[in-house]
């Protein structure tokens, strides 16, 4: 039911629900879909804009300001800084990913059960859910080959014995595909949103949850909406509210609320090393597809993967070489970014007092640089291995690379003031679990001790994911909103 | 904030884009169009900042500007190319982290900008409904 206290047909000061998904990302989405199919009426609120994945090329000037948090600048602070990025649209995440698709090991569920005492979370516990939104979200492979910057990385592999993959996307590739366009990402706002919609639930965009409380009988989200210039307050009331707001965002309205309790103490991510490597041949043309290849020899101390190497963003990536502007302008054809990413270094989340954003504290430790060092120099090799002339670290001071042996001139760890790492995948600062000393939520994301409140974001992983973690997200948070609602709880 | 410091800030930035591009596109700037399309993205960025870095960039930015008053008696907006150029560099040699820092910042956001100006559209597809057939090589 939706009230209009003061009896003004255009203003929607206060509401009531059955249930408030805030956030409508990767978790948010899939919640809020399966309660409004379930028939109940769902309000979600996105701080973010409603957006047509048309509305910007994807990694440009114009996505960076439309739908990134902070336009990107986001700064975990320590003794070695890491810039990490978020969504801030409808679908959140999804909407700027590559949509590389993995199902999470049985081999990590395991170390989450073990560790944190999570119930019900085997691969199989998952593998109906993981099904399911596999069915709404399509995941395909590549219809043809690799874009040659991909088959690079698994020529290189290839060549030196290790294991590498071809990672599907979230993405419906258009049919007998040759070259042009590629088809439909399958982001949260053309997949799940759609059909929360269609089911009758309401999508509130524009509007920033700002604090949760408990009323009689049922939980108050206060929130900001934007109307026009101005932001106007809202009260919105349900029995059930689930947070999905992000593994930086969920904390931060989460401890800003007064509850506390494991929230935002124990962040994770994948930090992130990238370099730029050249090859003889073209390799980095514009009619080609998104690459899609990972090595997964080393997992899970690291892995290794290919970026989206548009102009931009290999200027970005090459801007610690200033030398070698030129050669960007003359040879970005033959330029193509890879990374390394780790499990390494942990995090904190806390609301300043006074501010709207939160705080964001990282640690990364001597063995956590070590092993980006060790990754660093295992990139190297594969990009030697599959014919590069030269691999260019995007680390300021790092030299270039000119051939294997080359690579016993890098550091054997990287200092944390020079390491410019960053990070794209954030997780763990509100675990889920049995556990109470370390867990928030219960093993399906109720806020230990309070009835009606849940997490339903990647902040519920109990660690790293070691491969892309939006798949993840999406089957756990099926599997919580299931369970919720088959016990009667929503 | 006062008038004045704004005034100085948006000056600061105009005459940052223009020296980031210059220093990428020698001579190809005539029309200063594209020194203007940077500064309006650096502008947006800061404007949508975390509140609590802001101001810090804001003080930053007009330290940076007033940073060529002892030696040359000018604001860094209003030397000459060849000046800012020359003071950039010297920004970005320094023994001062927090000097290397911000030309590091402002620089590869400036060479973003420029370069989704020039080359953005290099891999724009028109996004075709599932199923329908792509176009043909």
């Amino acid at each position: 039911m939706i009230s209009f206290p003061r009896g003004n047909g255009l203003s929607l000061d206060k509401i009531v629900a059955d249930v408030i998904v805030i956030g409508s990302g990767p978790g948010g989405a899939v919640t809020a879909s399966i309660c409004a199919e379930a028939g109940k009426f769902v309000v979600m609120l996105e701080e973010g804009e409603h957006l047509p994945l048309e509305s910007a090329p994807h990694f440009s000037r114009e996505e960076i300001l439309q739908k990134y948090r902070n336009a990107g600048v986001n700064i975990g602070f320590g003794s070695t800084k890491l810039a990490y990025v978020e969504g801030c649209c409808v679908g959140g995440g999804s909407e700027i990913n590559r949509g590389l698709y993995h199902r999470i090991s049985a081999e990590v569920l395991e170390n989450w059960r073990r560790d944190y005492r999570v119930d019900a979370l085997t691969a199989s516990d998952l593998e109906p859910h993981f099904a399911a939104c596999e069915e709404v979200a399509k995941v395909q492979y590549l219809p043809g080959p690799a874009p040659q910057l991909s088959a690079k990385l698994a020529s290189g592999a290839s060549n030196l014995g290790w294991a590498c993959l071809e990672v599907p996307r979230l993405y419906a590739y258009a049919t007998d595909l040759v070259t042009g366009s590629p088809g439909r990402k399958q982001s949260m706002s053309e997949t799940f949103v759609p059909r929360f919609m269609k089911a009758g639930g309401t999508l509130m965009a524009g509007t920033r949850a700002t604090r949760i409380s408990r009323g009689s009988g049922s939980w108050i989200v206060t929130a900001l909406s934007k109307d026009g210039k101005n932001w106007r307050q809202l009260e919105l009331s349900a029995k059930t509210v689930f947070v999905a707001a992000g593994a930086i965002q969920t904390p931060w309205l989460l401890r800003r609320s007064g509850i506390k309790t494991n929230v935002g103490n124990s962040l994770r991510f994948h930090p992130m090393l990238k370099a730029v490597a050249m090859f003889r041949d073209e390799i980095n043309t514009p009619d080609e597809l998104e690459p899609v290849h990972q090595i997964k020899e080393f997992d899970p101390r690291f892995s290794m993967g290919c970026s989206m190497s548009k102009r931009p963003a290999l200027a970005l990536a090459m801007a610690v070489h200033p030398e070698m502007t030129e050669a960007v302008d003359r040879d970005w054809r033959r330029m193509a970014i890879y990374y390394v990413q780790s499990t390494g270094g942990t995090g904190q989340v806390r609301s300043l007092p006074g501010f709207r954003d939160p705080l964001v504290r990282v640690s990364l430790h001597p063995p956590d640089l070590k092993e980006l060092a060790d990754g660093l120099a295992r990139l190297a090799e594969v990009l030697f291995a599959a014919g590069a002339e030269a691999v260019y670290p995007s680390i300021p001071g790092y030299p270039v690379l000119r051939s294997p042996a080359d690579i016993a001139k890098l550091p054997e760890t990287i200092s944390p003031k020079q390491a410019n790492a960053t990070a794209l995948h954030l997780f763990s600062s509100c675990p889920m679990g049995e556990d109470e000393q370390k867990c928030a939520a219960d093993s399906f994301g109720r806020v230990h001790g309070l009835d009606g409140l849940y997490i339903a974001d990647a902040s519920l992983l109990c660690g790293p994911t070691v491969v892309n973690p939006q798949g993840t997200v999406m089957a756990v948070a099926r599997r919580n909103v299931m369970h919720a609602i088959s016990a009667g709880a929503i | 904030m006062s008038k004045v410091m704004l005034r100085h800030f948006e000056r600061a930035i105009s005459a940052l884009a223009e020296t980031v591009v210059a220093e990428r596109q020698p001579g190809g700037d005539t029309s200063g169009m594209l020194g203007k399309s940077v500064a309006q993205f650096l502008m947006s960025v800061h404007a949508r900042m975390p509140d609590y870095l802001s101001p810090l960039f804001y003080v930053l930015v007009l330290i940076f500007n007033a940073s060529p008053l002892l030696r040359k008696g000018k604001f860094f907006h209003q030397l000459s190319l060849g000046d800012r150029l020359s003071e950039l560099d010297t920004w970005r040699r320094s023994r001062i982290e927090v000097r290397r820092r911000f030309v590091e910042f402002y620089g590869s956001l400036g060479v973003f900008g420029l370069y989704s100006d020039l080359y953005g559209t290099d891999y724009t597809h028109d996004q075709l409904p599932t199923g329908k057939r792509a176009q043909s090589r």
